[in-house]
Order: structure tokens, then C-alpha cells, then sequence
């Protein structure tokens, strides 16, 4: 059983589209990224872990060609995962489980954010040769969750929208082997 | 499992292109004389000068909240500040100042009343802030007056942050004689599009 930690930076697609007399936007920036991941090895290729994601964005909305900042945001992701060595130090790793958002500024989560959206993750790592004895990784992590929030259906959004998110990652194991 | 994965993705995905955007209808004209106004990106949070007697600072307080509840990306906020100088808006008693008592709940309009005014040059700008003045009517129990100043500051307040007009349906906060005390669907589809449409009067120059 090993601890992980890494640290990284995250690209998120729009949370809100929306037209109020023009296109309106709401997109969260470019975002430090945080994990924390407890791995169990299983017999063969094959990984478990656990993992705590958070990270901290800013908020612009979007319209009529200009953005202005509306809060930030935070999310808490746990995740459940099952990763598979794929040889010459590549892994690949798929996850499942639950984000949360909490934001700075009520707008669209002035009723709260509706509670935990499942979310799907996909990722590819890679660890240098040089670097394995520390457990060195670089990572590019893939998920996706639906967002909507009691706020967004009480104006009349019916439907919640795909969130895709990439981010870029460097870990370290820092406890165990 | 690779397709599993695959509908589990599809399942996530599915309907993107099928979200509705909401219409913002019923709504009222919020214009005066065709001319609009809201408080530009670079002017929020509004500064609200408020006359600190009696129940005045915690109505306008309640107001503001209730009308920043109508946003959802932060269009509209508003603070109170201790210096009129700095002020955009000045609310204040028009004269007498009412009892902080608890407000009647069988309710009487018209116990008060409320006017918002401001004034503009040759180029629409605002010459100074609004000033929203609050006054008692004659006539009526303080708790009766209570009860309607927890109504029409905030009906002020609306007018405060660009709604300029009064609502034609007697049933919305921004009706020219308020029956209820927070906005309802008209006033914030309205309020939502007044933040949205480009303005033709300007906010005072700081």
C-alpha cells in the first residue's frame, strides 16, 4: 500500500450556456490542481486506490465579447479507481465517483450546488525510468460530469450539461512502496 | 469493460444538444421613455449610502440580498458603505423616522411609500447617485407601516438597480403598489434582462 500525492493544473469546458438578450458563458479558469491517492497493488498489472481531488478555479462569465469574474469555485472529488501497467512505465487508470462544488459567490449555486454529480474519470500516466524509485509520475487525467444546479432548474434549465475536464499532473509517492 | 466504459461516457453525454434555455418570459418593460440602465461589471458591488436610524439598515440589507438572489452569474451586488461620498445610492427617511416594531401580518398598503430619483446630463450620465427617499404615511399603526416599508424598500431597491418602470400585474414586488415583500418570477426575468440589455444611462462618475 503506497500514499501519493500530486499536483497539477486543470482545464474545465463551460458549466453554463445561457441567453439573456445575448450568449452568456459561465466557465471556470485554468485551475491549481491538488491529490492525494491511497494504491493497494492487486496480484498482476492491476492497481487499486482511492482518491482525493481538489482544486480552486475562478469564475468568468462570458458575454458580448468580454469576461468578467463571477467567485470562484471549489471542487471535492473522491474518486475510486482501478489503474493497469501497461508496460515501459505507461499505466493507464480509470475511476469512478462523486464531485462537489463549492462556490464563493451564490449566482448559480444560490440554492446550493444540488450535491454530489457522479463523475468518470480516465487518465494516462507515466513514470520516467530514472525517476521510479520515488514514484515519479507524470499523469494527463481525463473526466467528465453532468452540472446543474437547484438554482439553474429553478430559472427553467431542463437538462444538465456534459463538463469535460483535463488536467496535467505531476505525483510523488510519498508514503509506503 | 472498454464498453462499459463507452456507455457510461454515452449515458454522461447524452442530450447535450438538448438543454433548453430558459425564455425569461413572463416579464414587464423595464425601460423609461426607452431609455435603460443597469450598473455596468465595473461598478458592482453597488455602494448603498443608508440612513442608519430605526430598521432602515437591515430592510435595505434584506433588499439587497432579495434582489441578488434574482442572478445567477453576479451581475448585480450591492454593499453598504459608512461614507455618502463614496455612495452610488442614498436611501434615506424622508422625514419621520417609523418605530422598529414587528410588522402587522394582516397587512395595509399604502402605509408608506417610496420615490427613487436621479438625475442625468445631455449625455445620459448620471450627475450624482441615486437618492431613494422613504416616507410614513398618515394614518396607519406602526406595525402597518413596518409591514410596507419591508415592501417597498426593496420595490425601491428594484428600482435602484435599473428597473425604472413599475410592473403591470399588481401581484409582483415591482408593481406600483407592492402587495409582498421579495421579488417574484416577473420582477427577476426582468431584472435579468435589464442586466443584459445595453444600457442608454449611465452611472455617475466616481
Amino acid at each position: 500500500m503506497s500514499i501519493h500525492a500530486s499536483i497539477g493544473a486543470r482545464y474545465s469546458t463551460t458549466l453554463v450556456k445561457d441567453s439573456v438578450v445575448v450568449p452568456i458563458e459561465l466557465q471556470p479558469t485554468l485551475a491549481p490542481v491538488v491529490q492525494l491517492s491511497l494504491r493497494d497493488a492487486f496480484p498482476g498489472p492491476w492497481t487499486g486506490d482511492a482518491t482525493l481531488d481538489v482544486s480552486h478555479a475562478g469564475l468568468d462569465r462570458r458575454e458580448s465579447g468580454s469576461s468578467v469574474s463571477a467567485g470562484s469555485v471549489t471542487n471535492v472529488a473522491l474518486l475510486l479507481g482501478l489503474r493497469r501497467r501497461l508496460g515501459h512505465g505507461v499505466a493507464a487508470h480509470l475511476g469512478i465517483g462523486g464531485l462537489i462544488y463549492s462556490a464563493s459567490e451564490p449566482g448559480v449555486f444560490n440554492h446550493g450546488s444540488g450535491g454530489p454529480m457522479p463523475l468518470v474519470s480516465l487518465s494516462g500516466a507515466y513514470a520516467p525510468p530514472i525517476a521510479a524509485s520515488h514514484g515519479l509520475e507524470l499523469s494527463a487525467q481525463y473526466d467528465l460530469h453532468r452540472f446543474i444546479t437547484p438554482a439553474l432548474r429553478s430559472v427553467g434549465f431542463n437538462r444538465a450539461r456534459p463538463v469535460h475536464r483535463l488536467a496535467i499532473a505531476l505525483s510523488a509517492r510519498v508514503l509506503g512502496r | 469493460m472498454n464498453a462499459r466504459i463507452a456507455l457510461t461516457i454515452a449515458v454522461l453525454t447524452a442530450g447535450c444538444s438538448d438543454i433548453i434555455t430558459p425564455s425569461r418570459t413572463p416579464r414587464y418593460l423595464a425601460d423609461a421613455g426607452g431609455d435603460t440602465f443597469h450598473w455596468p461589471a465595473d461598478r458592482i458591488p453597488v455602494r448603498y449610502f443608508v440612513d442608519a436610524r430605526g430598521a432602515l439598515p437591515r430592510l435595505v440589507r434584506t433588499g439587497l440580498s432579495a434582489w441578488e438572489d434574482q442572478f445567477l452569474y453576479g451581475e448585480f451586488r450591492g454593499e453598504v458603505v459608512a461614507d455618502s461620498n463614496l455612495a452610488d445610492v442614498i436611501v434615506r427617511w424622508q422625514d419621520s423616522v417609523p418605530a422598529d416594531v414587528p410588522p402587522d401580518t394582516a397587512g395595509a398598503l399604502g402605509a408608506c411609500d417610496g420615490v427613487t430619483t436621479y438625475v442625468v446630463d445631455s449625455t445620459k450620465t448620471m450627475t450624482g447617485p441615486e437618492h431613494v427617499s422613504l416616507r410614513v404615511r398618515l394614518g396607519y399603526t406602526f406595525p402597518q407601516i413596518a409591514a410596507c416599508f419591508r415592501r417597498v424598500v426593496t420595490h425601491e431597491l428594484g428600482h435602484s438597480l435599473g428597473i425604472l418602470s413599475h410592473s403591470p400585474a399588481t401581484t409582483d414586488l415591482m408593481y406600483g403598489t407592492p402587495a409582498i415583500e421579495r421579488p417574484t418570477e416577473r420582477d427577476r426575468n426582468t431584472a435579468q434582462v435589464v442586466y443584459h440589455t445595453p444600457a442608454t444611462i449611465f452611472p455617475p462618475r466616481r
